[in-house]
């Protein structure tokens, strides 16, 4: 791959954070206790993680609520202070000197927006590009190229509050990309969109990355994003890194294949096949998951077709969520 | 560090704020009736036309307009959500861009000021000639209140964003904000110029933050003198040095407390 050939532009080397929290006990004595004696309970969010990006990588950072990931996203913008660890992105040192990576690094929060929501997304626009300090010719030649890219240009003049979900977060990537950052940190980039918004999102990200030489990191909830997105798959959890690979391959790591019939009638009595679980059984669908190492795929059809008409089969990998319980269930 | 990105932050700002004007609008209604109150109340205590205090009826019903405008264009309807901003960490969308945090607060509260000014102003000037007719001014004196009336909006914002900050430690930091407010309300000279307290009183007042926020500005629009001119304005640099090194003290350790919410 030609990733592998880029310089490491993110280094993270043994990075913990952890936060003190007051805690109150019960009832109305507890209010008044913790106001005098207040008790803290110390919650280590991230714990001792280490990885590295190189150049132009996409990287879905997964895991569920409370993981770590955004705290350690925050930590890489810069905007956290870490415990203990070292973080190096681009070269810089994110805590010191924020301001001058602040012009190098691009960030999407999917539940905060940086468009001013009163006012059509061209004035904010505009106003990134003075924060940003480019220079005007740039910034001409820039959002032209962007608003094609992104096909934005009917919503340029309209109120950001008159705009849907999906269209808004397009002109925020716009907003974004505005400086051509060289990282771009997405936290959640596809909350709350239909499935088209996701799609058409989607193949926006793989052009950034694939155009631009734009390292991506991206966290999501929706592992369809990552599985499409991500050729490189980090999974935290409780602070801790679970794995941190090939996306591919810890999808075939577990081996399972799952195959849906559809009955013409419902069948009286499925076939008991060793290896094979049935997952959730319908009037005229069931669905089974296979042990390929164990049990052929082609058999299992076969014995299907020889003993039902069957109108269609559907052959997929098990959705990645299962592939992360398992890991969390450790 | 440009300043060209604060005041577009600045501009936009203000042209958020004219997108909802008539909402914003409607305040002035309760203002145009405070200051009417308060006026009928003066015109009963100057009765016989005297002068108290150095003041005549006409300064003192200018004077009170003067420091219902000043009051109403400093008034921070944000500081909650300052507040807010900081505890919840929504500030991380300014600290993510190269801003500098207290810049940007800085320019949108600037940009209210100069909002709230320019509109208010414009009503609250046609009410007081309407109540009290012309108070003699001149043009150089006009500018140079003007100055002081930034200055002292300046030392106000100062105030409220120690306040704002405040709420990384405190739960909830308005009700210290309510109190101040009242405070400039009673011995900032909103209501009474400091004029008509006991010399003693007055002798205090007059060293604290709040007067220069609001009365020095008022007097300095209604008994115009350059050596009121240059008081105040010394007064409010001191005052404004203090605070911004309180600020950026209180900044940098509540930076690095800030937690971030989400993880």
């Amino acid at each position: 791959m030609s990733q592998e050939k880029g310089k490491e532009v993110i280094i993270v080397k043994n990075l913990s954070k952890r936060f003190e929290t007051k805690t109150k006990e019960k009832g109305f004595l507890g209010t008044i206790k913790s106001l005098y004696a207040p008790k803290y309970k110390e919650v280590v969010a991230v714990n001792n993680i280490s990885f590295s990006l190189k150049e132009g990588e996409l990287v879905g950072f997964i895991g569920p609520n409370g993981a770590g990931k955004s705290t350690t996203i925050k930590m890489m913008t810069g905007i956290l202070f870490p415990t203990t660890g070292i973080i190096s992105v681009l070269g810089f040192n994110p805590q010191e000197e924020r301001i001058k990576l602040a012009y190098k690094i691009g960030t999407i929060f999917g539940q905060k927006q940086q468009l001013w929501y009163h006012l059509p997304p061209i004035d904010s626009f505009e106003l990134f590009a003075a924060i940003y300090e480019i220079d005007k010719e740039e910034y001409k030649k820039r959002l032209d190229e962007l608003v094609k890219l992104f096909e934005i240009t009917p919503y340029l003049n309209t109120p950001v509050k008159k705009l849907s979900l999906g269209e808004r977060m397009r002109c925020e990537f716009v907003a974004s990309l505005l400086h051509k950052p060289k990282v771009l940190f997405l936290d959640e980039p596809t909350i709350g969109l239909d499935i088209i918004a996701k799609r058409t999102l989607r193949e926006f990200i793989k052009k950034i990355n694939e155009k631009e030489k734009t390292t991506i990191v991206l966290t999501s909830h929706d592992m369809e994003d990552i599985e499409e997105l991500c050729p490189r798959i980090i999974i935290i959890n409780h602070g801790k890194i679970l794995y941190d690979g090939s996306t591919e391959k810890i999808k075939n790591k577990l081996n399972y294949k799952r195959i849906t019939f559809y009955f013409e009638k419902t069948p009286e009595k499925l076939p008991e096949i060793k290896n094979v679980k049935v997952i959730e059984k319908e009037k005229f669908k069931v669905l089974l998951e296979i042990n390929k190492e164990k049990v052929d795929i082609k058999e299992v059809i076969e014995t299907y077709l020889s003993k039902f008409n069957i109108i269609d089969i559907d052959i997929e990998d098990p959705p990645i969520e299962e592939i992360i319980e398992q890991f969390y269930r450790k | 560090m440009s300043l060209k990105k604060y005041f577009s932050i600045g501009k936009i700002d203000m042209l958020e704020r004219y997108s909802y004007f008539w909402e914003n609008t409607f305040s002035i209604f309760i203002l145009v009736l405070i200051v009417f109150v308060l006026a009928k109340i003066w015109t009963a205590i100057f009765s016989q036309g005297q002068t108290i205090d150095g003041f005549t009826l006409v300064q003192i019903i200018w004077y009170i307009c003067m420091t219902e405008l000043i009051v109403a264009s400093t008034s921070n309807e944000k500081i909650e959500d300052i507040g807010n901003e900081i505890r919840s960490g929504e500030l991380s969308n300014t600290l993510l861009k190269p801003l500098n945090y207290l810049g940007k607060q800085f320019a949108i509260m600037f940009s209210g000021f100069f909002y709230r000014f320019i509109t208010i102003g414009i009503i609250v000037f046609i009410l007081a000639y309407l109540l009290a007719g012309a108070i003699p001014l001149t043009f150089s004196g006009i500018i140079l209140t003007i100055i002081i009336i930034i200055f002292g909006a300046i030392l106000n914002f100062c105030i409220v964003l120690i306040f704002a900050m405040l709420a990384l430690w405190l739960e909830d930091s308005s009700s210290i904000y309510w109190i101040y407010q009242k405070t400039v309300f009673i011995i900032g000279g909103m209501l009474i110029p400091l004029d008509f307290y006991p010399t003693w009183i007055k002798s205090i007042l007059i060293y604290l933050p709040t007067s220069y926020v609001v009365y020095f500005p008022a007097k300095t629009f209604v008994h115009f003198s350059s050596s009121l001119f240059f008081t105040s304005l010394i007064g409010q640099i001191i005052w404004i040095a203090i605070f911004i090194v309180i600020l950026t003290i209180i900044y940098k350790i509540g930076i690095k407390k800030v937690s971030i919410h989400g993880g």
